[in-house]
């Protein structure tokens, strides 16, 4: 394996699942998310090969790099999307009924209880929890990858977890395993 | 005490070490503190059971095959516009007042579009133009091979003093047209006079003023185009002109061998073609990109077959593999490149690949698609029939409804296929050579700039035939004609022509412009090759 190579595959070791994961949250769908995280990737080769190794670049930049060229791709996705014409109005619902990989149905209930109760929550809000919780990113990690301020992260974070707290309340009893008494 | 409050949030979740305002929290803020780290790790649990899957397995591929084909160069960081000889020379450039050459080098990256550097070129600078003068590029062979299979040439870029004043005051970046380089031409004259409208006070825009009072006599248009931002201080006139160029023809790749032509079959290609005599006029299926076509025929080519022939859709297969602006996804100016070529499956046939850039905001503004309507008209006296690339005629109808709307910063390739007038296969008609023009065709196209201005705008090109080989032609261009072609063959259309040319004019393509598309693309073929 050539250096470039050996680096690559260290970093999608590391970050090509949670990119997936957070391309997904913005986008929808997982093959177009695999597309993005793709093309985040493409991108930082294309950077590696033009600046290259001036010292080792800091692990923590580069997570942020990614990051943000994910997030970028993502909306930049999002936005064309919007603007298709889809030329047979049943492909939409057709992808919608699409199963995804039943093991993963499964092991998701949770999770995708949480998933449901976030789409309560802004999409900014969405988004900075996600890089709070998900992927444990510091506030000025989170302010650079989504062109806030840190001041901005800081109050979305707060609203976005009491919003949370009032959705919570709002949930049949015994619907998620919670000490809700220690947060409520 | 309000516990209520960002910073106690921030303190709760590690953020920050004590509470500025609260060295001694009450117990309001103890409980509200405890109450969010519990709710944090309840979500980060939660967070953390949702389902991250990773690449496909042929992407990770893809994207290793991509990293081993880009080793890192050391470049210099430094923009070339601060580099020190292009610095004095711009200042003296401006104090003069006077025109001044801004010599750009291709260079040769793994970028879809390559970055034109600048060298030092004050020796090089060209004669003072005049004010009416549009500008002048001349093109000159470099000395230095950058690699053994590519030659590099340089572009000389003139503008006048007005011009450079223009430039600075104005947003967007300069276009300029480009003809390819020729051994017999070691300085092409470009349209000596401006162009048509072109106001060399105001806004300068080159490339998309009407060609047609005195055409390029070649076949391709290029495009610069800025990248830098105008800053607010209008710094400099080459901060604004570092750019990407189509580099096409510029390139001279030697050891490139045009594929083997499939034999004509000229009876069934023929189903579909329209002459031009009756219908001179057609409208360009504008569509963006669709990734999706991609997926499809890798997820079937990784099951081991090849996709349904009847599924196979030419002009969307083109556009899922077709370069785009970069992986950036801004595009700034509208424009078009026109090229023509040999037509690999088809001896006495032309290609004519046409690309349509459209407008993005970007991700600053309002997203907005720029709306796009095509027309090309054929001239007779040169083209006898035409014919868009397709498998079968309901392909073009359908797209036709998506003319208007084409998706915001994405480009659409459009091919048609060409009897000339002077082929074989028709003949009979050589006399409108005499007395017409030599333009194959020429395209307009009406666009909307943007959401603001309610004005259409019109630009056209036109584009003739100097007889161009394959091996002369843009990577671009062959790597389009190989999508066309696999499509074709994958279609089982008659006449198509087989896998290996495909894969070895695909794989010529990959070289210089190690695109992911590329590596896909003859990845694809190759799969394909093993399935049949």
């Amino acid at each position: 394996m050539s250096p470039e190579q050996t680096e690559l595959s260290a970093l999608l070791e590391r970050y090509e699942r949670p990119l997936v994961r957070y391309a997904q949250s913005i986008v929808g769908d997982v093959d177009n998310a695999r597309d993005v995280v793709q093309e985040t990737f493409i991108k930082w080769i294309e950077l590696r090969s033009k600046a290259t190794a001036q010292g080792e670049e800091d692990a923590k930049k580069t997570e942020a790099w990614l990051f943000t060229v994910c997030r970028n791709r993502s909306i930049d996705f999002q936005r064309r999307q919007s603007r298709i014409i889809p030329m047979d109005p049943l492909a939409y619902e057709r992808r919608s009924e699409e199963p995804g990989p039943s093991a993963v149905l499964e092991n998701e209930e949770r999770a995708g209880a949480m998933s449901k109760l976030l789409k309560g929550l802004s999409e900014n809000q969405q988004d900075v929890i996600r890089l709070k919780f998900q992927n444990n990113l510091s506030y000025k990690e989170i302010a650079e990858i989504t062109e806030l301020s840190v001041t901005n992260v800081g109050f979305l974070l707060h609203t976005g977890l009491k919003r949370l707290r009032t959705l919570l309340e709002e949930q049949p009893v015994g619907r998620f395993e919670l000490p809700l008494h220690k947060i409520l | 005490m309000n516990p209520d409050d960002p910073e106690v949030t921030a303190y709760a979740l590690g953020e920050i070490a004590r509470l500025e305002q609260r060295p001694m929290p009450d117990t309001a803020t103890k409980i509200a503190v405890e109450q969010t780290q519990t709710l944090g790790a309840w979500v980060r649990e939660g967070l953390r059971q949702e389902a991250a899957l990773g690449l496909l397995r042929s992407q990770r591929e893809e994207l290793m095959e991509l990293a081993a084909r880009s080793p890192s160069k050391v470049v210099s960081l430094v923009p070339f516009w601060r580099q020190p000889s292009i610095l004095s020379a711009m200042a003296a450039c401006v104090v003069v007042g006077m025109g001044f050459g801004l010599l750009l080098v291709p260079a040769i990256t793994a970028q879809r579009a390559a970055v034109l550097r600048a060298a030092a070129a004050v020796a090089n600078r060209p004669a003072r133009l005049t004010d009416q003068e549009g500008f002048r590029i001349a093109l000159s062979s470099n000395p230095e091979p950058v690699t053994q299979t590519e030659a590099l040439y340089m572009a000389t870029m003139s503008f006048s003093a007005p011009q450079i004043e223009a430039l600075l005051k104005r947003g967007t970046p300069p276009m300029a047209q480009m003809v390819p380089w020729t051994p017999e031409r070691e300085n092409p004259a470009l349209p000596a006079r401006p162009a048509p409208g072109l106001n060399t006070s105001g806004p300068l825009v080159v490339a998309t003023s009407p060609v047609r009072e005195e055409p390029v006599a070649e076949s391709q248009v290029f495009k610069i185009k800025g990248l830098g931002a105008p800053s607010a201080t209008g710094s400099s006139y080459a901060s604004r002109s570092t750019g990407t160029a189509e580099l096409g023809g510029i390139q001279n790749r030697a050891g490139t061998a045009p594929i083997p032509h499939a034999k004509a079959a000229g009876a069934i290609q023929v189903v579909g073609f329209v002459r031009v005599s009756e219908q001179p006029l057609t409208t360009l299926p504008i569509a963006g990109s669709k990734r999706s076509e991609i997926r499809e025929v890798r997820s079937s080519l990784e099951k081991g077959t090849l996709p349904p022939a009847d599924s196979v859709r030419v002009q969307d297969w083109i556009n899922a593999f077709a370069p785009g602006e970069g992986v950036s996804g801004t595009s700034h100016p509208e424009g078009a490149t026109l090229e023509v070529g040999p037509c690999p499956w088809a001896t006495d046939h032309r290609l004519v690949r046409i690309v349509i850039r459209t407008k993005s905001d970007g991700r600053t503004g309002i997203s907005m698609a720029s709306q796009v309507r095509g027309r090309a008209e054929f001239n007779p006296s040169q083209v006898h029939a035409y014919s868009l690339v397709q498998t079968a005629r309901a392909e073009a109808d359908a797209d036709l409804g998506r003319s208007l709307e084409s998706s915001g910063g994405s480009t659409s390739t459009i091919l048609y296929e060409i009897v000339p007038v002077s082929g074989s296969a028709v003949g009979g008609e050589l006399k409108y050579q005499q007395v017409s023009s030599k333009e194959l065709l020429s395209l307009k196209l009406e666009y909307l700039p943007g959401a603001k201005s309610g004005k259409v705008r019109l630009v056209e090109f036109a584009l003739k035939d100097p007889g161009t080989r394959l091996d002369q032609c843009s990577p671009d261009f062959r790597f389009t004609a190989a999508v066309a072609g696999f499509a074709l063959n994958v279609a089982g259309k008659a006449g198509a022509a087989g896998l290996a040319p495909i894969l070895q004019l695909a794989r010529e393509s990959i070289g210089s412009n190690s695109t992911l598309d590329r590596v896909q693309f003859a990845r694809l073929v190759e799969k394909a090759s093993e399935v049949r």
